[in-house]
Parts: structure tokens; C-alpha cells; sequence
């Protein structure tokens, strides 16, 4: 049975239309990675779901529950580890998760009991009764996840919880995202670090400008992209360039002497890792040495989710 | 009942902050205790500062020169200190160590001796010698232009004095009226003797009942506007302690506004909205220790100034409870809609701290409201304080207190109260 269910939601902001029609579903027991550039869109889909924002359209439907602004009944099934922190520094660890296990309807011996397992899920235990205001950022951050985590809900939004750990801290929180998988809550997933997502997620949606630009399994997605074959050349002339036509892609990085361009072919398909180009490399090869063109590097892109979303989100930067 | 953990987690974090504490408790007590030092009335002490500290100089030294020395000494609120010349007193007016310096001229004797009947009669109409005030009898006040009114009260208390001692004199003197003066002098003194056995008698009737007769609302007429007894001893207190309660009950919309920055700024409020908690749960949870603060903070105030400046809870003390629980409630509402205003922290220290300190002033409590041009009284009703400064008026000072004004005012109160929560809640429902 599905968790969640998100059709057709729609955002603006003013003229700035900020969720465009997105549709996606979650299901029990699955980590939902959710990618996009700054200003994709993630954080103001994740606020809809959670009920801090009102959909201009669409509908959002939490077990059997429809609306945007869900009872206080349906807001107990939600659980949010927003990208800021949000812990009362004045406060210690456990008077933090028992503040808001408390909000969620824990009290007495369950509250007790649930503020020890979370202590010790997210590695705090020995520092319950510190002021958190003292904590490293790594610390916090495994307690922002931690407070999510107090009413064990059967829905848990995700929106960047690595930022700014060390590997350890993170290795640890995408544990314990793991085991709020395996006990069977349905976890979205929001993340610019693509290791952690290929790491973690059984499905990927990649977004850019509120729209759904690839959705599905990691490996079917990565299935779709083709192999490429990277050429580094020093001064491409005009010449060259007439000749290669519009079958390769060309980049031009570094300033100055280092000046260079990369050329790119695209492959239909591979023979374990050596890609087939369509246009075969040696006639590329060929027409560069023709034009006395000097080769630096030459290299195949292997399928890889950056290269996708890359792909399908632009490498022009983002605000 | 959600609401309550964050109200009880809202009056821990204040509690652990000292800083805030302090704010909010020990400040207003700090104040009130400075401006009673200030005007020179602290646990009981009264500063010498309280009288009027007159130099007497005496170039006439004749007996009913004296005379007139002492029955002005005899006045409670006058301190006199002889000084040789008028230089030496000039310059203790200078100083500021007496108010005003009395000369009592060599002329004062010849000039009384030249005083006529008619001058006493004249001088209703403008006329005769005694139409130029103290300059007929040679006595001259000096003071600095500060003291003005009291020079002008203590030349016409002189002038008064001097003519009461004058006036037999004078008529003896012109042979008129012996006997009436005489049956009059005796009159005076027949009332004085069934006076004073009235007020004997009233003691020993207090002292056979154990404890004192309730106040009735003559005899606290009587000590209010007569000024013997206790009530008025600080009577500037019973009206300058609600004034600075309703101010500092207000100053914490400022901490208020504060903590809902910092929810913000935490990224707790965030946390907060997606609980299950209702909107208005959110806002009664964040108001309420706020709520609760005010309340001790009022009573605190109340207690140190019955403790610190002897003031009267007035006649009937439980008439300040509906009054400081409503001028809480109107102040925290306020809070809350003042914290759904401001962004920043920034704003919090400009724009509320100019918004409440207006506010105090324009309702008059710096003041007392009795001092203020008709024009802002009315202004002043514009503002939450001034229905409050009203009540806690009836409520203090007013010997016969009508409840009717009590809970009209405490309505009004509720009125505000009602009307910041609503806009609170509606700006606050607006805020993404």
C-alpha cells in the first residue's frame, strides 16, 4: 500500500511557479531520494507534504488522508529533519526529544523509553544531559534527525540531513535512515550529495524548475543514460570544428595558456565498459591530428547518478 | 492540552536565562527602588530632602518676629535654620542646602505699629498697606526660580500667619471690639477642650476593641484629604507604583516578541507548525508563560512597594487581582501581535521598545494622570495602560472604590486583549 501519493501539485510564488505539476508516490518501507539544483523546488515540495504550505493545486494523500493541511491526528504519521537545524540549544539533548515526543502524545515510561532508543540510534547517549548549545555541528545534526525519529512516524521527510557532517556522523545517520526503512516508515529523501543518494535510495526523482524530469530506480535511470567518451584538446580551430559537425558536444574550461576544450561523443551502446560511439572515435582522432590539434586526455564517462542529473539539469549555475 | 508542554518548556528556557530574569523581575525592582531613592522614601526612610528647609534671617529680633519663627517652625513639612546675615543665607539657597531665605527686616516692628483697622479691611478690596503682601510687614523670600511655587506657598503661609498674629493686636490697640475678641478667644478655646475630649474618647473606645474599627469611608475621607493618616504619608506611591507595574507589564512584549524570533530564527517554529498542535494551541502555548511572568512580575511590584514605600493596596486589596490579570492578558496579547509584526531582532530593540515606551508615556504612566491637560487624558485612552493607570486609580485611591468602574475598565482591558489575540492569531496564520 502506498504511503504517500503526490498528484499534479502545483506552487507559485507571485510570477514564479515553483512546483509545477509534480507527481510522485512513496511507498512503505522505501527511501525516496528527491533531487534537484538550488531553487528545483525540493524544499517547497517537501513544506506541501508536511502541511507548512498551502498547494496552489493538486492533492496530497497520506494513508487514506487527502489535503494539504492534515489533522493534528495526520500530522503524528509525519516526521520532519528540516535541512536547518531546529534544536533548543538552551536545552539538552533529552530535553529536546522529550519536548517533542511530548507535542507527538509520548508521555511517562513510553516517552522515557523512546527518548533512550533514539539517544542511542543517533549515538548520543553519553551526551544526553549536555546543553546542546555545546554540541559539535555533527552532533546537531544527528539530534535535528533524532527528534524526527521521537514518534516513530510512518512518514519521514528528509531535506538535507548531511549537511555539513563528517563522514563518520554521516555514515551514521544514512544508517540510520536504513533502519527507518527496514522498520517500515516511507523516508523522502532530499540531498545534493549523489553518493549518498545512490548510497541509500531505492527510488530517484530528479527536479529542476518544479518539474519531474526523470523518475524510477536508480539503475533503470542510470540504464537510460548513454556512455560517453570525453576528448581534452588544446586550441580547437575553426576548421576542426566545421569538421567534427554537431555530433560532438564541446566545453571550453581554464583561462589563458591552460585554455582547453573537451569534446564529447555520445555511444548508443557498450561493450562492458568500452562505449560504441555512433561516429566512430578513430575518425575523430583522425580529423584532430589532420588539423594538428594536441590531444591532453582521453577518457569514457561511465554512467553515474551526477552524470544524469547533469544531464538533465544543465551544468549552468544555479542561484 | 499540547499547549502546556510548550508553555512549560517556554518558562524553563526563561528561568535558565538569567539575563532574562533579570529583565523582567529584578529590573522593575531596581527601578522603582532607584526613583525611590531618588525622590527620598525607601523602607521607611524619608529623606530631610521632604521639607522645605527655610533661612531665617532676623534683623528685627523683636518678640513677635520670633513669634512668627516659631509657628512656622511648628509645621511639619518647614525646617528653619538661623543665619547671621543675608549673605550666608543667599548663598546656602545657592548651594541648595535651604529652599528659600526669609528676611525679616528692621522695619517689621514699625511697620505693624503703623497698621490700621481699615488696612484689614481694605486690603480684601486691593487697597491699604497691606495690599503689597509681605513687603507691608518687611519681610522679604528669595529663592531659586525651581523653587518658585514653594516661595510663592510659604509668602503666603507667612502672610497668613502674620496676620492672625497682627489682627488682635491691632484691634486692641484701636480699642474696638475688646469684648467681642475676648468672647471670640474663649469661644475658640471652649471648641478646642470638647475637641479634645471627643478624640479622647474615640481612643479609648478603639483601645477596648481588640484591633482597629473597620475604615469607614469618612475616616479614610478624612486621612486622604486631611493627610494624617498612613494612606497619604506615600500617597505619590500609590499612584507612581501601578504606573511603573502597567509599563514593565508591557516591556514584555518585547521579550515575547524575542522568544518568537527565536523560534524563528531556531527553526523551531517550523517544528512547532508541523506538531499536532492547533494554530491557536501554538499561540496560547507561547503566550502563556509570558502570561504567568506578568502576573509575578505585578505582584512582586505591588509587595515591594507595600514593603519598600509603605504604599496602600487601598481599601479593599482583592479589587488589584482582576485588574492585574487583566492588564496581563492585554499586555501578552499585545506581545503576540507585536511578535507576528516584527522579523528581526533588530526590530524588536527599535521599533517595540519606541512603540511601549510611547505608549507608557502618552498613558500617563511616568506621571501621575492627574497631572496631565484634559486633551491626553482622551489621547491616552487609545492605549491599554491608561484603562489600567484608571482601575488601579479607583482601586488605590479612591476611599469609597465603585466596582462599577473597576470592571468596566477590566472589560475594556478585556476588549484590547481580545482584539490583539485575534489580530495575532490572523497574522500569525498569514506568516509562511
Amino acid at each position: 500500500m502506498n504511503r504517500l501519493d503526490v498528484v499534479k501539485l502545483q506552487k507559485s510564488f507571485g510570477a514564479a511557479r515553483v512546483v509545477d505539476g509534480l507527481s510522485f508516490s512513496v511507498e512503505s518501507g522505501e527511501i525516496f531520494g528527491l533531487l534537484g539544483p538550488n531553487g528545483a523546488g525540493k524544499t517547497t515540495t517537501m513544506s506541501i507534504i508536511a502541511g507548512l504550505l498551502e498547494a496552489d493545486a493538486g492533492e496530497i494523500r497520506l494513508n487514506g488522508y487527502t489535503g494539504g493541511k492534515f489533522s493534528a491526528e495526520t500530522r503524528k504519521q509525519l516526521g520532519l529533519a528540516p535541512q536547518d537545524l531546529a534544536i533548543y540549544p538552551d536545552l539538552t539533548a533529552r530535553e529536546n526529544l522529550e519536548f517533542f515526543g511530548k507535542l507527538y502524545g509520548l508521555h511517562g515510561v513510553e516517552l522515557a523509553r523512546r527518548c533512550d532508543e533514539v539517544l542511542g540510534q543517533i549515538g548520543l547517549t553519553a551526551q544526553a544531559n549536555v546543553h546542546t548549545g555545546k554540541f559539535s555541528g555533527g552532533m546537531k545534526r544527528r539530534l535535528n534527525f533524532g527528534v524526527a525519529l521521537m514518534h516513530q512516524p510512518p512518514l519521514l521527510i528528509l531535506d538535507e540531513p548531511t549537511v555539513g557532517v563528517d563522514p563518520q556522523s554521516r555514515n551514521h545517520l544514512l544508517d540510520c535512515v536504513r533502519q527507518e526503512a527496514s522498520r517500515g516508515a516511507a523516508v523522502i529523501y532530499a540531498s545534493h550529495y549523489m553518493e549518498e543518494v545512490s548510497a541509500v535510495c531505492h527510488r530517484v526523482a530528479i527536479i529542476d524548475h518544479g518539474r519531474l524530469l526523470a523518475l524510477g530506480r536508480l539503475d533503470d535511470l542510470l540504464r537510460q543514460l548513454t556512455p560517453e567518451i570525453s576528448i581534452c584538446v588544446r586550441e580547437l580551430p575553426a576548421t576542426a570544428r566545421e569538421r567534427l559537425g554537431s555530433r560532438v558536444r564541446y566545453e571550453i574550461s581554464g583561462n589563458g595558456n591552460s585554455m582547453e576544450t573537451r569534446l564529447t561523443l555520445a555511444a548508443q551502446s557498450s561493450v562492458g565498459d568500452v562505449p560504441s560511439p555512433t561516429w566512430p572515435l578513430q575518425q575523430v582522432l583522425e580529423i584532430l591530428d589532420a588539423e594538428q590539434v594536441q590531444v591532453v586526455s582521453i577518457e569514457t564517462l561511465q554512467s553515474s547518478l551526477e552524470r544524469l542529473f547533469l544531464e538533465l539539469t544543465g551544468r549552468s549555475l544555479r542561484d | 492540552m499540547n499547549w502546556w508542554h510548550l508553555t512549560r518548556k517556554d518558562l524553563m528556557l526563561q528561568l535558565r536565562d538569567r539575563r532574562s530574569f533579570v529583565v523582567l523581575l529584578v529590573m522593575p525592582l531596581i527601578f522603582i527602588a532607584i526613583i525611590g531613592l531618588s525622590t527620598g522614601q525607601l523602607l521607611g526612610w524619608r529623606d530631610r530632602n521632604q521639607v522645605v528647609k527655610v533661612a531665617w534671617i532676623d534683623h528685627d529680633r523683636g518678640e513677635l518676629a520670633t513669634r512668627l519663627r516659631e509657628k512656622l517652625d511648628q509645621r511639619e513639612e518647614v525646617e528653619i535654620t538661623l543665619f547671621a546675615d543675608h549673605e550666608a543665607a543667599s548663598r546656602a539657597v545657592f548651594t541648595g542646602k535651604c529652599t528659600l531665605a526669609v528676611t525679616v527686616g528692621d522695619q517689621f516692628q514699625p511697620k505693624i505699629d503703623e497698621l490700621q483697622l481699615r488696612d484689614f479691611f481694605a486690603r480684601s478690596k486691593g487697597r491699604g498697606r497691606l495690599a503689597s503682601g509681605l513687603a507691608a510687614f518687611d519681610i522679604s523670600v528669595e529663592t531659586k526660580p525651581s523653587w518658585g511655587w514653594v516661595s510663592r506657598l510659604v509668602s503666603d503661609t507667612l502672610y497668613s500667619l502674620t496676620l492672625a498674629d497682627i489682627f488682635p493686636t491691632v484691634a486692641q490697640r484701636h480699642n474696638l471690639g475688646r469684648v467681642l475678641i475676648n468672647n471670640m478667644q474663649q469661644a475658640v478655646e471652649e471648641e478646642e477642650t470638647e475637641a479634645a475630649a471627643a478624640r479622647a474618647s474615640a481612643n479609648s473606645e478603639a483601645n477596648a476593641v481588640p484591633g482597629e474599627p473597620p475604615l469607614t469611608a469618612q475616616s479614610v475621607a478624612v486621612q486622604t484629604t486631611i493627610g494624617e493618616g498612613k494612606a497619604t504619608k506615600n500617597a505619590m506611591y500609590d499612584t507612581l507604583i501601578p504606573g511603573f507595574t502597567v509599563m514593565f507589564a508591557f516591556y514584555l512584549v518585547i521579550t515575547m516578541a524575542r522568544s518568537f524570533i527565536a523560534e524563528r530564527d531556531l527553526g523551531t517554529l517550523r517544528r512547532l507548525r508541523l506538531a499536532p498542535l492547533t494554530p491557536a494551541g501554538l499561540l496560547i502555548g507561547k503566550t502563556l508563560p509570558f502570561l504567568l511572568i506578568s502576573l509575578l512580575q505585578s505582584v512582586a511590584l505591588f509587595g515591594f512597594g507595600r514593603l519598600m514605600f509603605d504604599m496602600s493596596w487601598g481599601v479593599q486589596p482583592l479589587l488589584l487581582i482582576p485588574i492585574i490579570v487583566c492588564t496581563s492578558f492585554a499586555a501578552t496579547s499585545l506581545g503576540l501581535l507585536v511578535a507576528t509584526l516584527v522579523r528581526t531582532d533588530a526590530q524588536v530593540s527599535s521599533y517595540t521598545n519606541l512603540v511601549v515606551t510611547s505608549m507608557a508615556g502618552i498613558s500617563g504612566c511616568f506621571l501621575p494622570r492627574d497631572w496631565m491637560p484634559e486633551l491626553m487624558k482622551h489621547v491616552s485612552l487609545g492605549t491599554p495602560h491608561a484603562w489600567s493607570l484608571i482601575a488601579y486609580a479607583e482601586a488605590l485611591t479612591n476611599p469609597r472604590p465603585e466596582l462599577s468602574v473597576i470592571a468596566m475598565n477590566c472589560l475594556v482591558l478585556l476588549a484590547f486583549s481580545a482584539a490583539f489575540f485575534i489580530a495575532g492569531c490572523w497574522r500569525f496564520r498569514s506568516l509562511k
